[in-house]
C-alpha cells in the first residue's frame, strides 16, 4: 500500500496531464493551473531542505574535523551573511553592502572559474588534440576552420573561412546535433512513459 | 672509456613533455596582449543575429518584449555584452521592455543591466520597463507564464504589485508579447523552447555561449527559434549593427574589444595544436607512441 499510493498518483497525473495537453476547454485549463500551483508549492518544499542539508553536511564535517573542515566553516560563514546581509537590508538594490559583495566577490570568483576553462582547453588542445587518423583529422580541420571562422581575423584570411565555418556550423554539426537531440526525445518520452505505467519505479528508491 | 654523458632528449620528447604552466603563461599573454594594441578588424554580421536585429528593429514603438536574462556571474563575459546591445537596441527603438531571470545568481545582474542601461535612455521603471526579478523552478516559471505573469510574479522584483505597474496594464501573457528573447544556455533555455514557444507559440530567438551555440542550429533550422546569437562573436556582430548607436552615447563596445583577444587566443590554440601535432608525428617517426 505504501509504494502502491504514491505509484497511483504519478500514472493518474500522468495520465491527466497528458489528456489535458490535448484538451482545449475550460475545465482543462483550470485543472492545468491547479497543477502549475501544485508544481510551485511542493518545489517550495525542496529549499529550506536543501539549506537543511548543506548546514548538516558541513556541520558535520567541523564536528569531525574532517578534511578540509576549513572550508565548511567558510560556507556556513558565507551562508549566513549573506542570509543575514538579505533580510536586514533591500539586498539586491545597487549600493548595498549585499551588492557590493555580490560584485566585488562572487561575480570575480565565478568569471575566474569558467575563464580557466580557455586555459585548460589550450593545454588539452596542446597535449590530445592528435591526427591519430582519418576521423580524427577531419575533427581536427573542421575544428580549426571554424576557431578561424568565427574571429575577425579569418574572414581578413579569407573571406571564404567564415562561409566553410558556418557550413560546418549548419551541416554536419546540425545534422549530428539534431540526432542527438531526437534520441534525447524519444529517451525522455520513453522514460515518462515507463513512470506512468509503473514499469520504472527508481524515483522511489526501488529497483 | 665509456662516458657516461646523459643523452640529451630529442627535441619532439622536449616539445612533447613541456611544462602546461607556459601553455597557460601563453594563453594569459595572449589575452593580455590585445589590450596594449587597437587593432580593428571588421566583424561580419552572420544571418542568424541579423534576424534578431530585424525583429527588433521592425517592431513598433510601444511594443512589449520579455528579456529573459537567464546567465550567471559565469557567463557574464559572454552573455553580458549580448543583453547589453539588445536592451540598448530595445531601449533605443522605444519598446516597452519585461526583464526577469530564472537564474539564481542572475537577480543582481540583471538588476544592474536594467538600471544601468535604462539611465542611459532616461527610461522610467514602470512605464518604459519592468524587472521582474527571480523566481526559482524555471520549468513552471515559464509555464505559468503562459496564464498571466501574475500567477508567479504578483509584484515586480521592488515589490510593487503588478496591477498597479502602468505598463503592465494589459499585459498578462505570451499572447501580448511580440516575442522573447532568452539570454543563457543549457537547461532553461530548452525549456523556453519546449515550453514557451512550442506551448505557447511566442516567437522566441536565444543568445548563448559559444560553448552551447553549435547545439541550437537545429531549432534555428526548424524555425523554433527566429534567431541565435552564439558568445562574443554574437554579441559582437550585434554591436556592429548598433555601432553608431554606441558612438552617440560614447561608450566602447565591449564585444568588439573582447574579439581582438580571441583572434589572438584562437591563434594561440591553432599553433599549439600544430605543434602539438608535428611534436607527436616526429615522435612517431622515430618510432616512438
Amino acid at each position: 500500500m505504501k509504494r502502491r499510493i504514491p505509484m497511483m498518483i504519478v500514472s493518474l497525473t500522468g495520465i491527466l496531464m497528458t489528456i489535458q495537453y490535448f484538451v482545449p476547454h475550460p475545465i482543462s485549463e483550470a485543472f492545468y493551473n491547479n497543477a502549475l500551483d501544485w508544481l510551485v508549492i511542493i518545489g517550495i518544499f525542496a529549499m529550506p531542505l536543501g539549506i537543511y542539508s548543506m548546514v548538516r553536511m558541513q556541520f558535520t564535517k567541523i564536528q569531525r574535523k574532517s578534511k578540509g573542515w576549513g572550508y565548511s566553516v567558510i560556507s556556513l560563514i558565507s551562508l549566513f551573511t549573506m542570509l543575514g546581509l538579505g533580510y536586514t537590508q533591500k539586498c539586491l538594490e545597487t549600493g548595498t553592502f549585499f551588492m557590493k559583495i555580490f560584485e566585488f566577490i562572487y561575480i570575480p570568483i565565478q568569471a575566474t572559474m569558467f575563464s580557466l576553462l580557455a586555459f585548460y582547453i589550450a593545454s588539452a588542445a596542446y597535449r590530445a588534440f592528435r591526427a591519430r587518423n582519418v576521423l580524427a583529422t577531419i575533427v581536427l580541420a573542421g575544428a580549426i576552420i571554424v576557431m578561424l571562422g568565427r574571429i575577425p581575423i579569418g574572414e581578413a584570411i579569407s573571406p571564404w573561412l567564415p562561409r566553410l565555418a558556418a557550413w560546418i556550423m549548419n551541416v554536419p554539426n546540425m545534422a549530428a546535433q539534431r540526432a542527438i537531440m531526437i534520441g534525447l526525445g524519444l529517451g525522455a518520452a520513453s522514460t515518462a512513459m515507463k513512470i506512468v505505467l509503473g514499469i520504472e519505479r527508481s524515483y522511489m528508491g526501488m529497483e | 672509456m665509456n662516458s657516461e654523458h646523459p643523452t640529451k632528449p630529442h627535441i619532439a620528447d622536449r616539445l612533447l613533455n613541456i611544462d602546461r604552466r607556459y601553455i597557460y603563461l601563453f594563453v594569459m599573454l595572449a589575452a593580455v596582449i590585445p589590450f596594449l594594441f587597437k587593432v580593428e578588424l571588421e566583424v561580419k554580421v552572420t544571418p542568424e543575429v541579423l534576424s534578431i536585429y530585424d525583429f527588433i528593429e521592425a517592431q513598433k514603438p510601444g511594443t512589449p518584449i520579455l528579456l529573459a536574462a537567464d546567465y550567471d556571474p559565469q557567463t557574464q563575459a559572454e552573455n553580458g555584452p549580448q543583453a547589453e546591445a539588445l536592451l540598448r537596441h530595445m531601449f533605443k527603438k522605444n519598446l516597452k521592455v519585461i526583464i526577469m531571470t530564472l537564474s539564481q545568481d542572475g537577480a543582481a545582474l540583471a538588476e544592474l543591466l536594467s538600471t544601468s542601461i535604462a539611465k542611459e535612455y532616461d527610461k522610467v521603471r514602470g512605464e518604459d520597463y519592468v524587472y521582474l526579478g527571480y523566481k526559482p523552478y524555471f520549468g513552471i516559471i515559464i509555464l505559468s507564464i503562459g496564464q498571466d505573469f501574475r500567477i508567479s510574479y504578483p509584484a515586480d522584483f521592488y515589490d510593487t504589485p503588478l496591477d498597479e505597474i502602468p505598463m503592465m496594464k494589459d499585459i498578462h501573457n505570451y499572447a501580448d508579447l511580440a516575442c522573447v528573447i532568452q539570454i543563457g544556455g543549457g537547461n532553461v533555455t530548452h525549456a523556453w523552447l519546449t515550453n514557451a514557444r512550442e506551448r505557447y507559440e511566442v516567437p522566441l530567438a536565444i543568445a548563448v555561449t559559444a560553448v552551447s551555440g553549435p547545439q541550437y542550429y537545429a531549432t534555428l533550422q526548424s524555425g523554433q527559434i527566429f534567431g541565435l546569437i552564439g558568445g562574443l562573436k554574437g554579441a559582437a556582430e550585434y554591436e556592429t549593427k548598433l555601432l553608431d548607436e554606441y558612438k552617440r552615447l560614447g561608450i566602447t563596445p565591449r564585444a568588439i574589444q573582447g574579439m581582438n583577444v580571441q583572434n589572438f587566443v584562437h591563434i594561440l590554440i591553432i599553433l599549439l595544436t600544430i605543434v602539438g601535432n608535428a611534436a607527436f608525428f616526429m615522435k612517431k617517426r622515430q618510432g616512438g607512441h
